[in-house]
C-alpha cells in the first residue's frame, strides 16, 4: 500500500513490544484510537497492552481492507458521477469473500480476535468475529460446543442435571 | 481458576488414582495451565451475550450446561425473537418455551418480536383455543411492555384487531412498533383503542387492521414524534389523515370502504409508497402539497390510481412505477403533462419491450433534468417477445418524439431476455445529446423471472 507523505503516520505498540506504523486513516477504524486522536491531536505513539502482536497485525490488516475498498468506491464514485449498482454490488462481493477468507481461523485467534475487537471498538471486526463465533455455535450439542471452544466444563453430572430439570422448556426434544 | 481446574482434572481422576499419583497429576496440570490459551469463557459477558443474541433463542438457552460462566448468561439477551416458523417443537412447547424465556428474565428488554401462527382454527372466530391463545398472546405483550422495549413487533395470525392490549398504545419507551394480524374475521369491528399516547414513536406499520377515523385520529395526534407509517393490507374506513410532522406513508395493498376518496394533510411528507388499492377505494386527495421527493406505485391494470398525487410534481426527485399498470398511470401523468423538473431518477418497473416508446419519450420531454433511468424487463414478456422481433422498424419509428435529457447520465436495462432491448436503448440514445451516457445491462435474478 502506498503511503502518502502527507498523511499522518501514528505507531501501535503490541503487548510484547512490537511497533506497527500505520496511517492515521486506518488507526481511526479503531473506534478507542479514533477517540484518543480527538482528544489529543498530536499522539503519535500508541501503546496496546492488551493486544499481542501477532493479533495486532490482523486488526491491521482488516483495517487496511477495509479502508482500501472504501476509498476505491469512493473514487469510483467521484470518477463517473454515480456509483453504478453492479460494480459497487461486486466490490461488496469481494469484500464479503475476503472476510470469509480472513475468518478462516482457529478458535483460540477468534477469541483473541473478538477480544481485541472489542477493546479497540472496530464494530465491522466485531460483528464479523461474533458472527463467526454464533455460526460455530449453531447446530452443536452442548458437548460439541465445549469441545469446538476447549470450554471446560465446571459443572458436576449432578449439576447439570440440576440446571437441566429446572430448564426442560428449553431442552424438550422436537419430535 | 488455575487451581479450580487442577481440582476438577483430580476429580476426573477419580478415585481410582492412588494418592501418590496425584503430585504428577498436579504437575501436568499446572503446566498445561501456564500456557492458557484463550477460551470463549474469558470474553466480557457483553460480547458473550452478543453472541447468544445471534443464535436461535432455544440455542441460546441450552448454552445454560455448558459452565458455570455460561449459567445465566441466556437471562441478559437484549432482544428476543420468537418465531414459531424456526421453532422445532409443537405449538405447546413454544408456549411453554416463550412463557419461560420471558418470565426468567433478568434484565432489560429493547426488543421483543413475536411471530406467532396462533390457531389453525380460521372459521371459528370465538372457539375456546383461540381465546386463550389471546390470552396467552396477551400476557406476553404484558410481560414485554413492563421492560420499557424500544422495539415491538408481532405478527400474530388469527387475533381480532380490537382484542390486542390497550397498554400496547401507551407505552413511552417504544419507538417502533409493528402489528401485523395476518387474518382478519371478515365482519370484524374496527379497532378501537380510546387513548393513544406513544410519545416516543417514530415508526409505526399496521397489517390486516380495520382502521376508522376515530383511531386513525387518535394514532395521528397521539404520536407527536411519528415519522413513518405503514398500512399493508388494512381496511380503511377513514377520510382524512393530518400529520403535521410525518414523512414517510406507505399504503400497501389496502382496500376501503365509504366514499373512497381519503384527505391528506401532511405538510412534511418527503416519502410515499402505494400498492394496488383493491375495490372500494381509493382516491388520495392532497389538501395541501407535500414536499414529496420519492413516490413509489405499484398497480396491476385494474387498480390504476388517480394521478391527483402528481400535482406535486416539482419536488420529487425519484419516481418508480411498477407492475402492470405501470403503462397506464404514465399515460394518465403524461396526459396531465406536468413538468418534473426535479426529477432525478426514474424506474419503470416490470416494463414490457412492447409497451410504447413513444410514450416514455413523451415523458422524458417533461422530465428535462433526468439522471438516471432504470427500465426492468416485464415477467412474461419472454413469451411475447417473438410476436415483436418481426416489428423493430416500426417501433424505431414510433420513437422519434424529441426529448432532451441534457442531465442523463446513466440508462440501466435490468432484463431477463435481452433481445429487442439494445436497440430500444439506441433509439433513446439517438433523442439525447449528451454524449457521456453509460448503459448499464443487468441480468435479473432467475427467481424474478
Amino acid at each position: 500500500m502506498a503511503r502518502s507523505s502527507t498523511e499522518n503516520m501514528i505507531t501501535l505498540m503490541s503487548s510484547d513490544g512490537e511497533e506497527f506504523m500505520v496511517t492515521e486513516k486506518v488507526a481511526r477504524e479503531c473506534t478507542t484510537i479514533r477517540n484518543m486522536l480527538e482528544d489529543d491531536c498530536v499522539i503519535t505513539n500508541i501503546p496496546l497492552p492488551n493486544v499481542t502482536s501477532d493479533i495486532l497485525s490482523m486488526v491491521i490488516e482488516y483495517c487496511m481492507e477495509h479502508v482500501a475498498a472504501a476509498e476505491k468506491a469512493a473514487a469510483e464514485t467521484a470518477e463517473k458521477g454515480s456509483s453504478s449498482a453492479p460494480a459497487a454490488a461486486k466490490a461488496n462481493k469481494d469484500l464479503e469473500e475476503w472476510d470469509k477468507a480472513f475468518m478462516n481461523v482457529d478458535v483460540y485467534t477468534l477469541c483473541d480476535l473478538i477480544l481485541a475487537a472489542n477493546y479497540l471498538n472496530v464494530s465491522g471486526l466485531l460483528d464479523l468475529t461474533i458472527q463467526t463465533a454464533a455460526n460455530l455455535i449453531k447446530g452443536k450439542s452442548p458437548e460439541q460446543i465445549r469441545k469446538t471452544f476447549h470450554i471446560q466444563n465446571d459443572l458436576s453430572l449432578e449439576e447439570e442435571e440440576k440446571i437441566r430439570s429446572q430448564t426442560p422448556w428449553a431442552f424438550e426434544k422436537s419430535e | 481458576m488455575q487451581t479450580h481446574s487442577v481440582k476438577k482434572l483430580i476429580r476426573r481422576a477419580g478415585h481410582q488414582v492412588e494418592l501418590e499419583a496425584w503430585s504428577h497429576i498436579i504437575t501436568i496440570a499446572e503446566a498445561t495451565m501456564s500456557n492458557t490459551l484463550p477460551d470463549l469463557s474469558n470474553l466480557p459477558d457483553l460480547v458473550l451475550v452478543s453472541i447468544l443474541y445471534l443464535l436461535d433463542p432455544k440455542e441460546a438457552v441450552q448454552t445454560c450446561i455448558l459452565s458455570k460462566r455460561w449459567r445465566n448468561l441466556w437471562t441478559c439477551i437484549p432482544s428476543l425473537n420468537f418465531d414459531i416458523g424456526n421453532f422445532k417443537g409443537t405449538n405447546d412447547a413454544f408456549v411453554h418455551f416463550v412463557s419461560s424465556m420471558l418470565f426468567l428474565r433478568a434484565s432489560k428488554l429493547d426488543t421483543f418480536r413475536l411471530r406467532w401462527y396462533a390457531s389453525q382454527d380460521e372459521v371459528n372466530t370465538d372457539s375456546e383455543e383461540r381465546k386463550a391463545h389471546v390470552i396467552v398472546a396477551n400476557s406476553w405483550i404484558y410481560a414485554a411492555l413492563s421492560c420499557k422495549p424500544l422495539v415491538i413487533s408481532l405478527n400474530v395470525y388469527g387475533f381480532d384487531n380490537s382484542k390486542l392490549p390497550p397498554a400496547l398504545f401507551r407505552c413511552s419507551s417504544l419507538k417502533h412498533l409493528e402489528l401485523h394480524l395476518s387474518c382478519r374475521s371478515i365482519n370484524g369491528e374496527a379497532a378501537e383503542y380510546k387513548y393513544v399516547n406513544l410519545p416516543s414513536l417514530k415508526k409505526l406499520k399496521f397489517g390486516w387492521f380495520i382502521i376508522n377515523d376515530p383511531f386513525m385520529q387518535g394514532i395521528l395526534s397521539g404520536c407527536p414524534l411519528l415519522e413513518e407509517l405503514e398500512l399493508c393490507a388494512c381496511s380503511l374506513n377513514f377520510s382524512e389523515m393530518k400529520s403535521d410532522h410525518l414523512r414517510c406513508l406507505n399504503i400497501l395493498a389496502c382496500q376501503g370502504s365509504g366514499s373512497g376518496v381519503v384527505e391528506i394533510f401532511m405538510p412534511s411528507l418527503v416519502s410515499l409508497q402505494f400498492k394496488n388499492f383493491y375495490p372500494g377505494v381509493k382516491k388520495l386527495s392532497f389538501k395541501s402539497t407535500p414536499p414529496l421527493v420519492k413516490v413509489l406505485v405499484w398497480c396491476d391494470s385494474f387498480s390504476v390510481p388517480e394521478v391527483e398525487l402528481f400535482n406535486c410534481s416539482t419536488t420529487v426527485t425519484d419516481l418508480g412505477l411498477f407492475g402492470s399498470g405501470a403503462e397506464g398511470l404514465l399515460q394518465k401523468i403524461v396526459l396531465k403533462c406536468p413538468i418534473f423538473d426535479s426529477l432525478k431518477q426514474l424506474t419503470l418497473g416490470q416494463w414490457s419491450i412492447n409497451e410504447k416508446l413513444d410514450l416514455l419519450c413523451q415523458f422524458l420531454q417533461h422530465a428535462p433534468n433526468l439522471e438516471k433511468l432504470t427500465i426492468i424487463d416485464k415477467k412474461d414478456s419472454v413469451l411475447k417477445r417473438h410476436t415483436l422481433t418481426g416489428k423493430s422498424e416500426k417501433k424505431g419509428a414510433t420513437g422519434q418524439i424529441p426529448f432532451r435529457c441534457d442531465q442523463l447520465k446513466v440508462i440501466e436495462i435490468k432484463y431477463s431476455d435481452l433481445t429487442g432491448w439494445l436497440e430500444l436503448v439506441d433509439t433513446l440514445l439517438q433523442n439525447i445529446s449528451r454524449r457521456s451516457v453509460s448503459v448499464v445491462y443487468t441480468k435479473l435474478p432467475i427467481e424474478y423471472i
